[in-house]
């Protein structure tokens, strides 16, 4: 992030998306999106939508999640034609938390619920990996070129 | 896939007059006394209304006594929580007192095999729902009194007597187990679920919060008796009651292997003859069509053209997979590790380097994050031990297998791909004990190899093995099995894994 920052792309992502231009996050980059994250350092995210990044607290859990995880879907263009509970293949040890409602576009669970995916307007993020997650992935790939047309994707 | 009930954990405690004690091998002049069973109860944090399991010791031993001190513990416990007592029922008037003095539930256990007359009015006088009907089982065969004596009924039978009774709930010890924490008996009670509909409760051989998971997924076993391993401290009732609420979403990983060399797909035969096996690329992709969650790719390169062939193979399985890939095979130093994400690998598995320099596997975890390091470890059966082996199993070491695990996972190893030299290429079953060992002692996941015949091998290895992941390389590559029906039968066993998308691309 601090990268971004200091190279300018942090101003141009957020100017091309002002613009209308459309963004898909995937994993840190869906994590980018947020205010801040405390992975490391506290450091302040892109701001372009509301929640926070935390790591994962159960202790039951292995964290990093290396794996495939059903995701749970609310609905929107990303997920059009994806049945609710498809695997995707997630690779993290921090999660988006006080995410606003009508931005998560699904959830799953590793240890308690989580925000598995983020839309808000031309905005969308996602925790896991859609390029690694066969079939399914190259749909979600599809769905947001459909529904957006141009597009930046930051990894 | 048992429905929407999470598995009811019944943590339990054994009463020898009024106090909780442990006993060694079933020997009452080696009884420890633990103190007072409401404050190893409250110990636990159970929430109020729990149901707790007590065993009568003295009852069991003599038959028929219900003590004043009994009496009063209950009485004092039943004010927080639900009791289910056993031990020594056998009678009418021994069930009337415990249920007088606050239990809720009966168990009986000898009376069920001995007098249907006695039981059938127990049953009457307090109620079928609550008398749990104790069977302890070995070798499918029902024992009681104190496990040596075998009874004159066979399950089945028993079975259908208890069904009469308007009994609801059946407690199935498995002699064998209990007390080894080596696994439950999960195909005795996937077997019972076949044979009744009566609600289980599973009995022995508890010994992590995976096999908690585990039982969840068999249909029919609806609790589950944990006394061991809380008293062991190998796990907290909290977690044990937290693992219990978790949603069960993570499927398990069916991971086919390709050797590679020179480009090509190889097959070694006893490392003699290596023969052709095809085009990496292909192979790679019929393996993600089949439904594989992962592919591992292992360089058996041996020379210095070959591993630089190897990159330009693993770059060109990686353009066209859609589905994670661990590079594994000689990888020496962090240069070896990076050239190989570059090539397009996900993840980097080290086994030999790690072993001669435990440093790198920090070096590795912290330039590259621990999600990438994957510590390979072959190891072989030394006596009742497992040792490291190394240099692709032809080199031993003094390492213990599970300390050097631990030592891996906390230098920063993100996974651990562990192969049983013995049972590899055998097709006789994976190490189950093996990797046990290792599942019990580290938080990461563990990738079971070596070995792998039949869908019940993979089975096993996630119900008694812990395991997280499965490789297989020759069934899959020889067709032996293929990984749709492999899948089919482990969902069908209750284990939750990734099915192919039914949508359109």
């Amino acid at each position: 992030m601090l990268w971004l920052r200091e190279t300018g792309v942090a101003d141009a992502l957020r100017d091309a998306v002002a613009g209308g231009a459309s963004l898909l996050g995937i994993c840190v980059g869906h994590q980018l999106l947020f205010e801040d994250s405390d992975e490391m350092e506290w450091t302040a995210g892109l701001g372009l939508c509301t929640g926070k990044v935390r790591r994962f607290e159960n202790a039951l859990v292995a964290v990093p999640q290396i794996g495939w995880n059903r995701v749970s879907v609310a609905g929107g263009a990303l997920f059009e034609g994806i049945p609710d509970g498809t695997p995707f293949y997630f690779v993290n040890s921090y999660r988006a938390v006080d995410v606003d409602d009508r931005d998560a576009i699904a959830t799953a669970s590793y240890g308690s619920p989580f925000v598995a995916a983020v839309g808000s307007g031309s905005v969308f993020g996602v925790q896991f990996h859609p390029e690694k997650s066969s079939d399914a992935g190259l749909r979600l790939l599809r769905n947001f070129v459909t529904a957006t047309g141009r597009s930046v994707c930051p990894t | 896939m048992t429905g929407t009930q999470p598995l009811e954990v019944i943590p339990s405690i054994d009463l020898l007059r009024g106090k909780v004690v442990r006993l060694l091998r079933g020997d009452f002049a080696t009884a420890t006394e633990y103190g007072d069973p409401l404050e190893i109860i409250k110990s636990w944090e159970a929430p109020e209304g729990t149901r707790i399991h007590v065993v009568d010791l003295e009852g069991s031993r003599t038959g028929g006594s219900v003590e004043t001190e009994l009496i009063a513990a209950i009485a004092a416990i039943a004010r927080r929580y639900r009791i289910q007592i056993g031990g020594g029922i056998r009678s009418v008037a021994d069930a009337e007192r415990l249920i007088d003095a606050g239990a809720e539930k009966i168990v009986v256990g000898t009376v069920l095999a001995e007098s249907a007359e006695t039981t059938e009015a127990i049953v009457a006088r307090v109620g079928p729902s609550r008398v749990v009907a104790a069977l302890d089982l070995r070798d499918g065969e029902v024992r009681v009194s104190g496990w040596s004596e075998g009874s004159a009924h066979s399950l089945s039978q028993m079975l259908k007597f208890v069904e009469s009774t308007g009994i609801e709930e059946i407690l199935v010890t498995d002699v064998g187990q209990d007390g080894t924490l080596a696994g439950p008996a999960f195909d005795l009670y996937r077997d019972l679920f076949r044979k009744t509909r009566l609600r289980i409760l599973a009995s022995g051989g508890v010994g992590t919060l995976r096999d908690l998971t585990c039982l969840g997924r068999i249909p029919g076993v609806r609790g589950v008796i944990v006394g061991k391993a809380l008293h062991a401290g190998t796990f907290t009732f909290r977690e044990a009651l937290s693992t219990s609420l978790m949603p069960d979403s993570v499927p398990v990983r069916i991971v086919p292997c390709l050797d590679v060399r020179d480009g090509r797909v190889v097959k070694g035969v006893n490392f003699s003859s290596i023969r052709d096996a095809g085009d990496p690329v292909e192979c790679a992709m019929r393996y993600e069509k089949e439904g594989a969650d992962e592919l591992v790719l292992l360089d058996i390169s041996a020379t210095e053209r070959e591993r630089q062939t190897s990159l330009d193979t693993i770059r060109k399985v990686a353009g066209n997979l859609f589905i994670p890939l661990t590079v594994g095979g000689g990888v020496k130093s962090v240069d070896d590790f990076r050239a190989l994400l570059g090539a397009g690998a996900d993840r980097v598995a080290i086994n030999t380097a790690a072993v001669l320099n435990p440093q790198l596997i920090r070096d590795v975890a912290r330039e590259f994050g621990v999600q990438a390091v994957v510590l390979a470890c072959d190891a072989r059966k030394e006596g009742d031990r497992y040792r490291v082996v190394i240099r692709s199993g032809s080199a031993s070491t003094e390492l213990d297998v599970v300390d050097w695990c631990r030592k891996g996972e906390e230098l920063g190893a993100g996974e651990i791909l562990l192969t049983s030299i013995d049972r590899d290429g055998t097709e006789s079953g994976y190490d189950l004990a093996l990797l046990r060992s290792v599942s019990s002692a580290v938080r990461i996941g563990v990738i079971a190899s070596g070995g792998a015949g039949n869908e019940i091998h993979f089975r096993e290895a996630v119900e008694l093995g812990g395991a997280g992941a499965l490789l297989a390389a020759s069934l899959f590559h020889d067709r032996h099995l293929a990984i749709g029906g492999l899948k089919g039968f482990l969902l069908e066993s209750g284990i939750p894994v990734r099915l192919p998308f039914e949508g359109v691309i």
